[in-house]
């Protein structure tokens, strides 16, 4: 187990989609992606990441957070890479680092 | 669009586009540009299978010998809700497609999907907030091509007048012969575009083509399906990966226009939907696969498909969705198997309370049938039963609707027998005579029979804890009237908008008495299109050749009139 913090930003494509929408965004590019991303247990497992305070809709941002628990092992490099590859315009991660 | 704009509406992302997959041409090096117009929000737009398919078609049109360059693009708009096309409206501005954001009276067509006869007003919202003249003897040369398809173009005649063509039945093949026709048309006069367009198979050009025959794919393996479609950021109706398993359905409920227009029945095999199924994972990071149909429990191969795909995907946590399938001992065994996530409710369709009724409208489904699939369905602990049934039915009497009630009465005994927990909610929907169906003689009850027969269902069901729920009387009145109608009707939908008609199909937007108003302006009295028509007489879709002779309707039809 791991975690990972990342620095995403979000930039004017992104800007009207409100947080909930853009966290699954997100989960939709790990799962193209296929990161190990670790999952809850039970009937309905979900992505555990903890996700940083919503910013307004209409505002753009490079400064925010979330917080990723990985199954197993990864860079924080090759996180940022491959993540990076999969989401959409407007979304990119800045920075990763180990917790 | 303006960010002062987008900050005082609701849901400002359905405007913005952007989303994965979405594809963004250059609008200069393209020559043949569509906007596919969706009459709804972008919400209800984005569920559509058939948009995304023809997005996708367009889009990867390949250049024509002798050009650099694909040469068409597809972009996508859709109705802007009241708050937003009164922003539209006070600012001056044009609707503008999702894509290049170009005012949509750029494009050199614009394709209406046409799913639902209450949505007719949304069209003339999009026209003039798009900059087009509503009406197509109204537009000149400057003004795109405006084209419809989808299911109610069978019967096109009420919106006709704003239309310059529409596609008649599946649009996968007719939509590359348009490309090709517009390609070679090169800039020749709008009318003898629309003469050419009028001679390809399945096009209907009003007031040049004299009749047309729907088209269809013939094998579904070969036709084009989109493996990148795009993901909405906001949650869309349908918010999943969806293969499209089988076209068409084998079991002709004489009710049904979906079982009649759709034929034949075509499945895809299992091992391009294998293949399909993983692309459009791959592609999307959807969490969920959705296998579609009119009716999956008819694929011949259902059970090895869907067990293949859950075991496939177990490890991504991918769940299989089946709906439209039949509910009994099978596919609640098979739902269990397969689902990860269990929905906690079936749907049932038994149409009719009795079984006198149900073989009168050809639903082929006995008491016996019925109560097996729910006794499974309880049996593996679902609680919820959802329950559909069609009031106004030919020869329906008091003892059909009391079926109704005995029914599921029946049900809900069954079901509290398992649980103190189970619900069972009755949904009623008034039956609307369809063209192109065995029943499209058949008069449709009126506004007075719906609410009498309702409040009827109301007092009979003694048990108070069975939900009951029913489609509003006039907004299926309505649907009634525009999908039996004809030319006439086009200035009512005009009227309607005019006394500001708007997502008529919304409960919280219908307002009846402005259709009313409209009406009666009009000098048109609606009744009129719901009542019996003869055997004999002309109907005003008589001109579409929607793939079952007249004949074999008339059969049908005699065989229910018992
Ligand atoms: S009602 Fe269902 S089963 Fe009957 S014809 Fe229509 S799609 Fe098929």
């Amino acid at each position: 187990m791991q975690r990972i913090k990342v620095q995403y930003k979000k930039g004017a494509e992104v800007k009207f989609i409100s947080h909930r929408d853009l966290m699954r965004a997100f989960q939709r590019a790990i799962r193209r992606a296929d990161l190990p991303v670790a999952y809850s247990q039970g009937f309905n497992p979900h992505m555990k990441i903890s996700w940083g305070n919503a910013i307004k809709v209409g505002a753009t941002s490079d400064n925010e957070f979330a917080e990723l628990q990985i199954d197993g092992w990864l860079k924080p490099l090759e996180l940022i890479d491959r993540l990076n590859r999969h989401l959409p315009k407007g979304l990119e991660i800045i920075d990763a680092f180990v917790v | 669009m303006k960010d002062e704009l987008l900050l005082q509406v609701q849901k400002p992302s359905r405007y913005v586009g952007n989303e994965l997959n979405a594809v963004h041409k250059d609008w200069n090096k393209t020559s043949i540009r569509f906007a596919l117009a969706y009459p709804d929000t972008y919400e209800i737009g984005m569920s559509n299978l058939g948009l995304q398919i023809l997005y996708y078609i367009v889009n990867n049109q390949p250049a024509p010998s002798g050009v650099e360059v694909p040469d068409c693009l597809a972009e996508r708009v859709f109705t802007p809700w009241p708050d937003m096309e009164q922003q539209l409206q006070t600012s001056n501005l044009k609707l503008q497609s999702l894509e290049s954001q170009k005012p949509i009276h750029e494009f050199d067509v614009v394709g209406f999907s046409l799913g639902h006869e209450l949505t007719y007003t949304n069209i003339i919202t999009m026209l003039k907030l798009g900059g087009i003249p509503v009406r197509s003897a109204e537009r000149g040369e400057n003004d795109p091509l405006i084209l419809g398809g989808g299911p109610c173009a069978f019967n096109p005649e009420p919106v006709a007048d704003f239309f310059d063509l529409f596609v008649i039945g599946e649009a996968e093949e007719v939509l590359i012969e348009i490309i090709n026709t517009l390609r070679n048309a090169g800039c020749v006069t709008r009318n003898a575009r629309l003469e050419k367009l009028s001679g390809i198979e399945g096009v209907y050009v009003p007031g040049i083509s004299k009749t047309v025959k729907k088209r269809f794919v013939k094998s579904l393996d070969p036709s084009p399906y989109p493996l990148s479609p795009i993901v909405p950021f906001i949650e869309a109706i349908h918010d999943r990966a969806a293969v499209e398993i089988m076209r068409g359905c084998k079991w002709g409920c004489k009710f049904c226009q979906a079982g009649w227009t759709n034929r034949p029945v075509r499945e895809k095999s299992p091992e391009v939907l294998l293949q399909q199924a993983d692309e459009l994972l791959k592609n999307t990071g959807y969490e969920e696969l959705s296998l579609i149909s009119l009716s999956s429990s008819d694929y011949s191969s259902i059970d090895t498909l869907a067990k293949t795909l859950a075991q496939k995907y177990e490890k991504k946590k991918i769940n299989i969705s089946l709906p439209s399938m039949r509910t009994n001992s099978f596919s609640i065994k098979l739902a269990k198997e397969i689902a990860r996530v269990r929905s906690g409710s079936v749907t049932l369709a038994p149409e009719a309370g009795t079984q006198r009724l149900r073989d009168v409208i050809g639903k082929n489904m006995t008491e016996e049938n019925i109560m097996e699939g729910i006794k499974a369905a309880f049996e593996e602990h679902i609680e919820a039963v959802k329950l559909y049934f069609m009031i106004g039915l030919p020869t329906e009497t008091e003892a059909d609707l009391l079926g109704i009630c005995e029914l599921a009465t029946k049900i809900f005994n069954l079901g509290r027998s398992f649980s103190r927990r189970a619900r069972i909610t009755v949904n009623l929907s008034t039956f609307i005579p369809k063209p192109h169906t065995p029943f499209q003689w058949e008069r449709q009850i009126t506004i007075a029979e719906t609410l009498e027969k309702q409040k009827f269902i109301k007092q009979n069901l003694r048990v108070k804890a069975i939900e009951l729920r029913w489609h509003q009387a006039e907004a299926s009145f309505l649907e009634g009237v525009f999908s039996r109608g004809d030319k006439q009707l086009s200035k009512v939908v005009e009227k309607a908008w005019e006394l500001g008609a708007r997502f008529d199909a919304w409960s919280e937007h219908f307002k009846f008495d402005l259709w009313q108003k409209a009406f009666a302006e009009c000098a048109i009295d609606p009744n009129n299109y719901l009542k019996e028509r003869q055997k004999d007489e002309p109907l005003p879709w008589d001109f579409i050749d929607a793939g079952v002779p007249k004949e074999l309707l008339l059969n049908a039809a005699n065989k229910s009139s018992i």
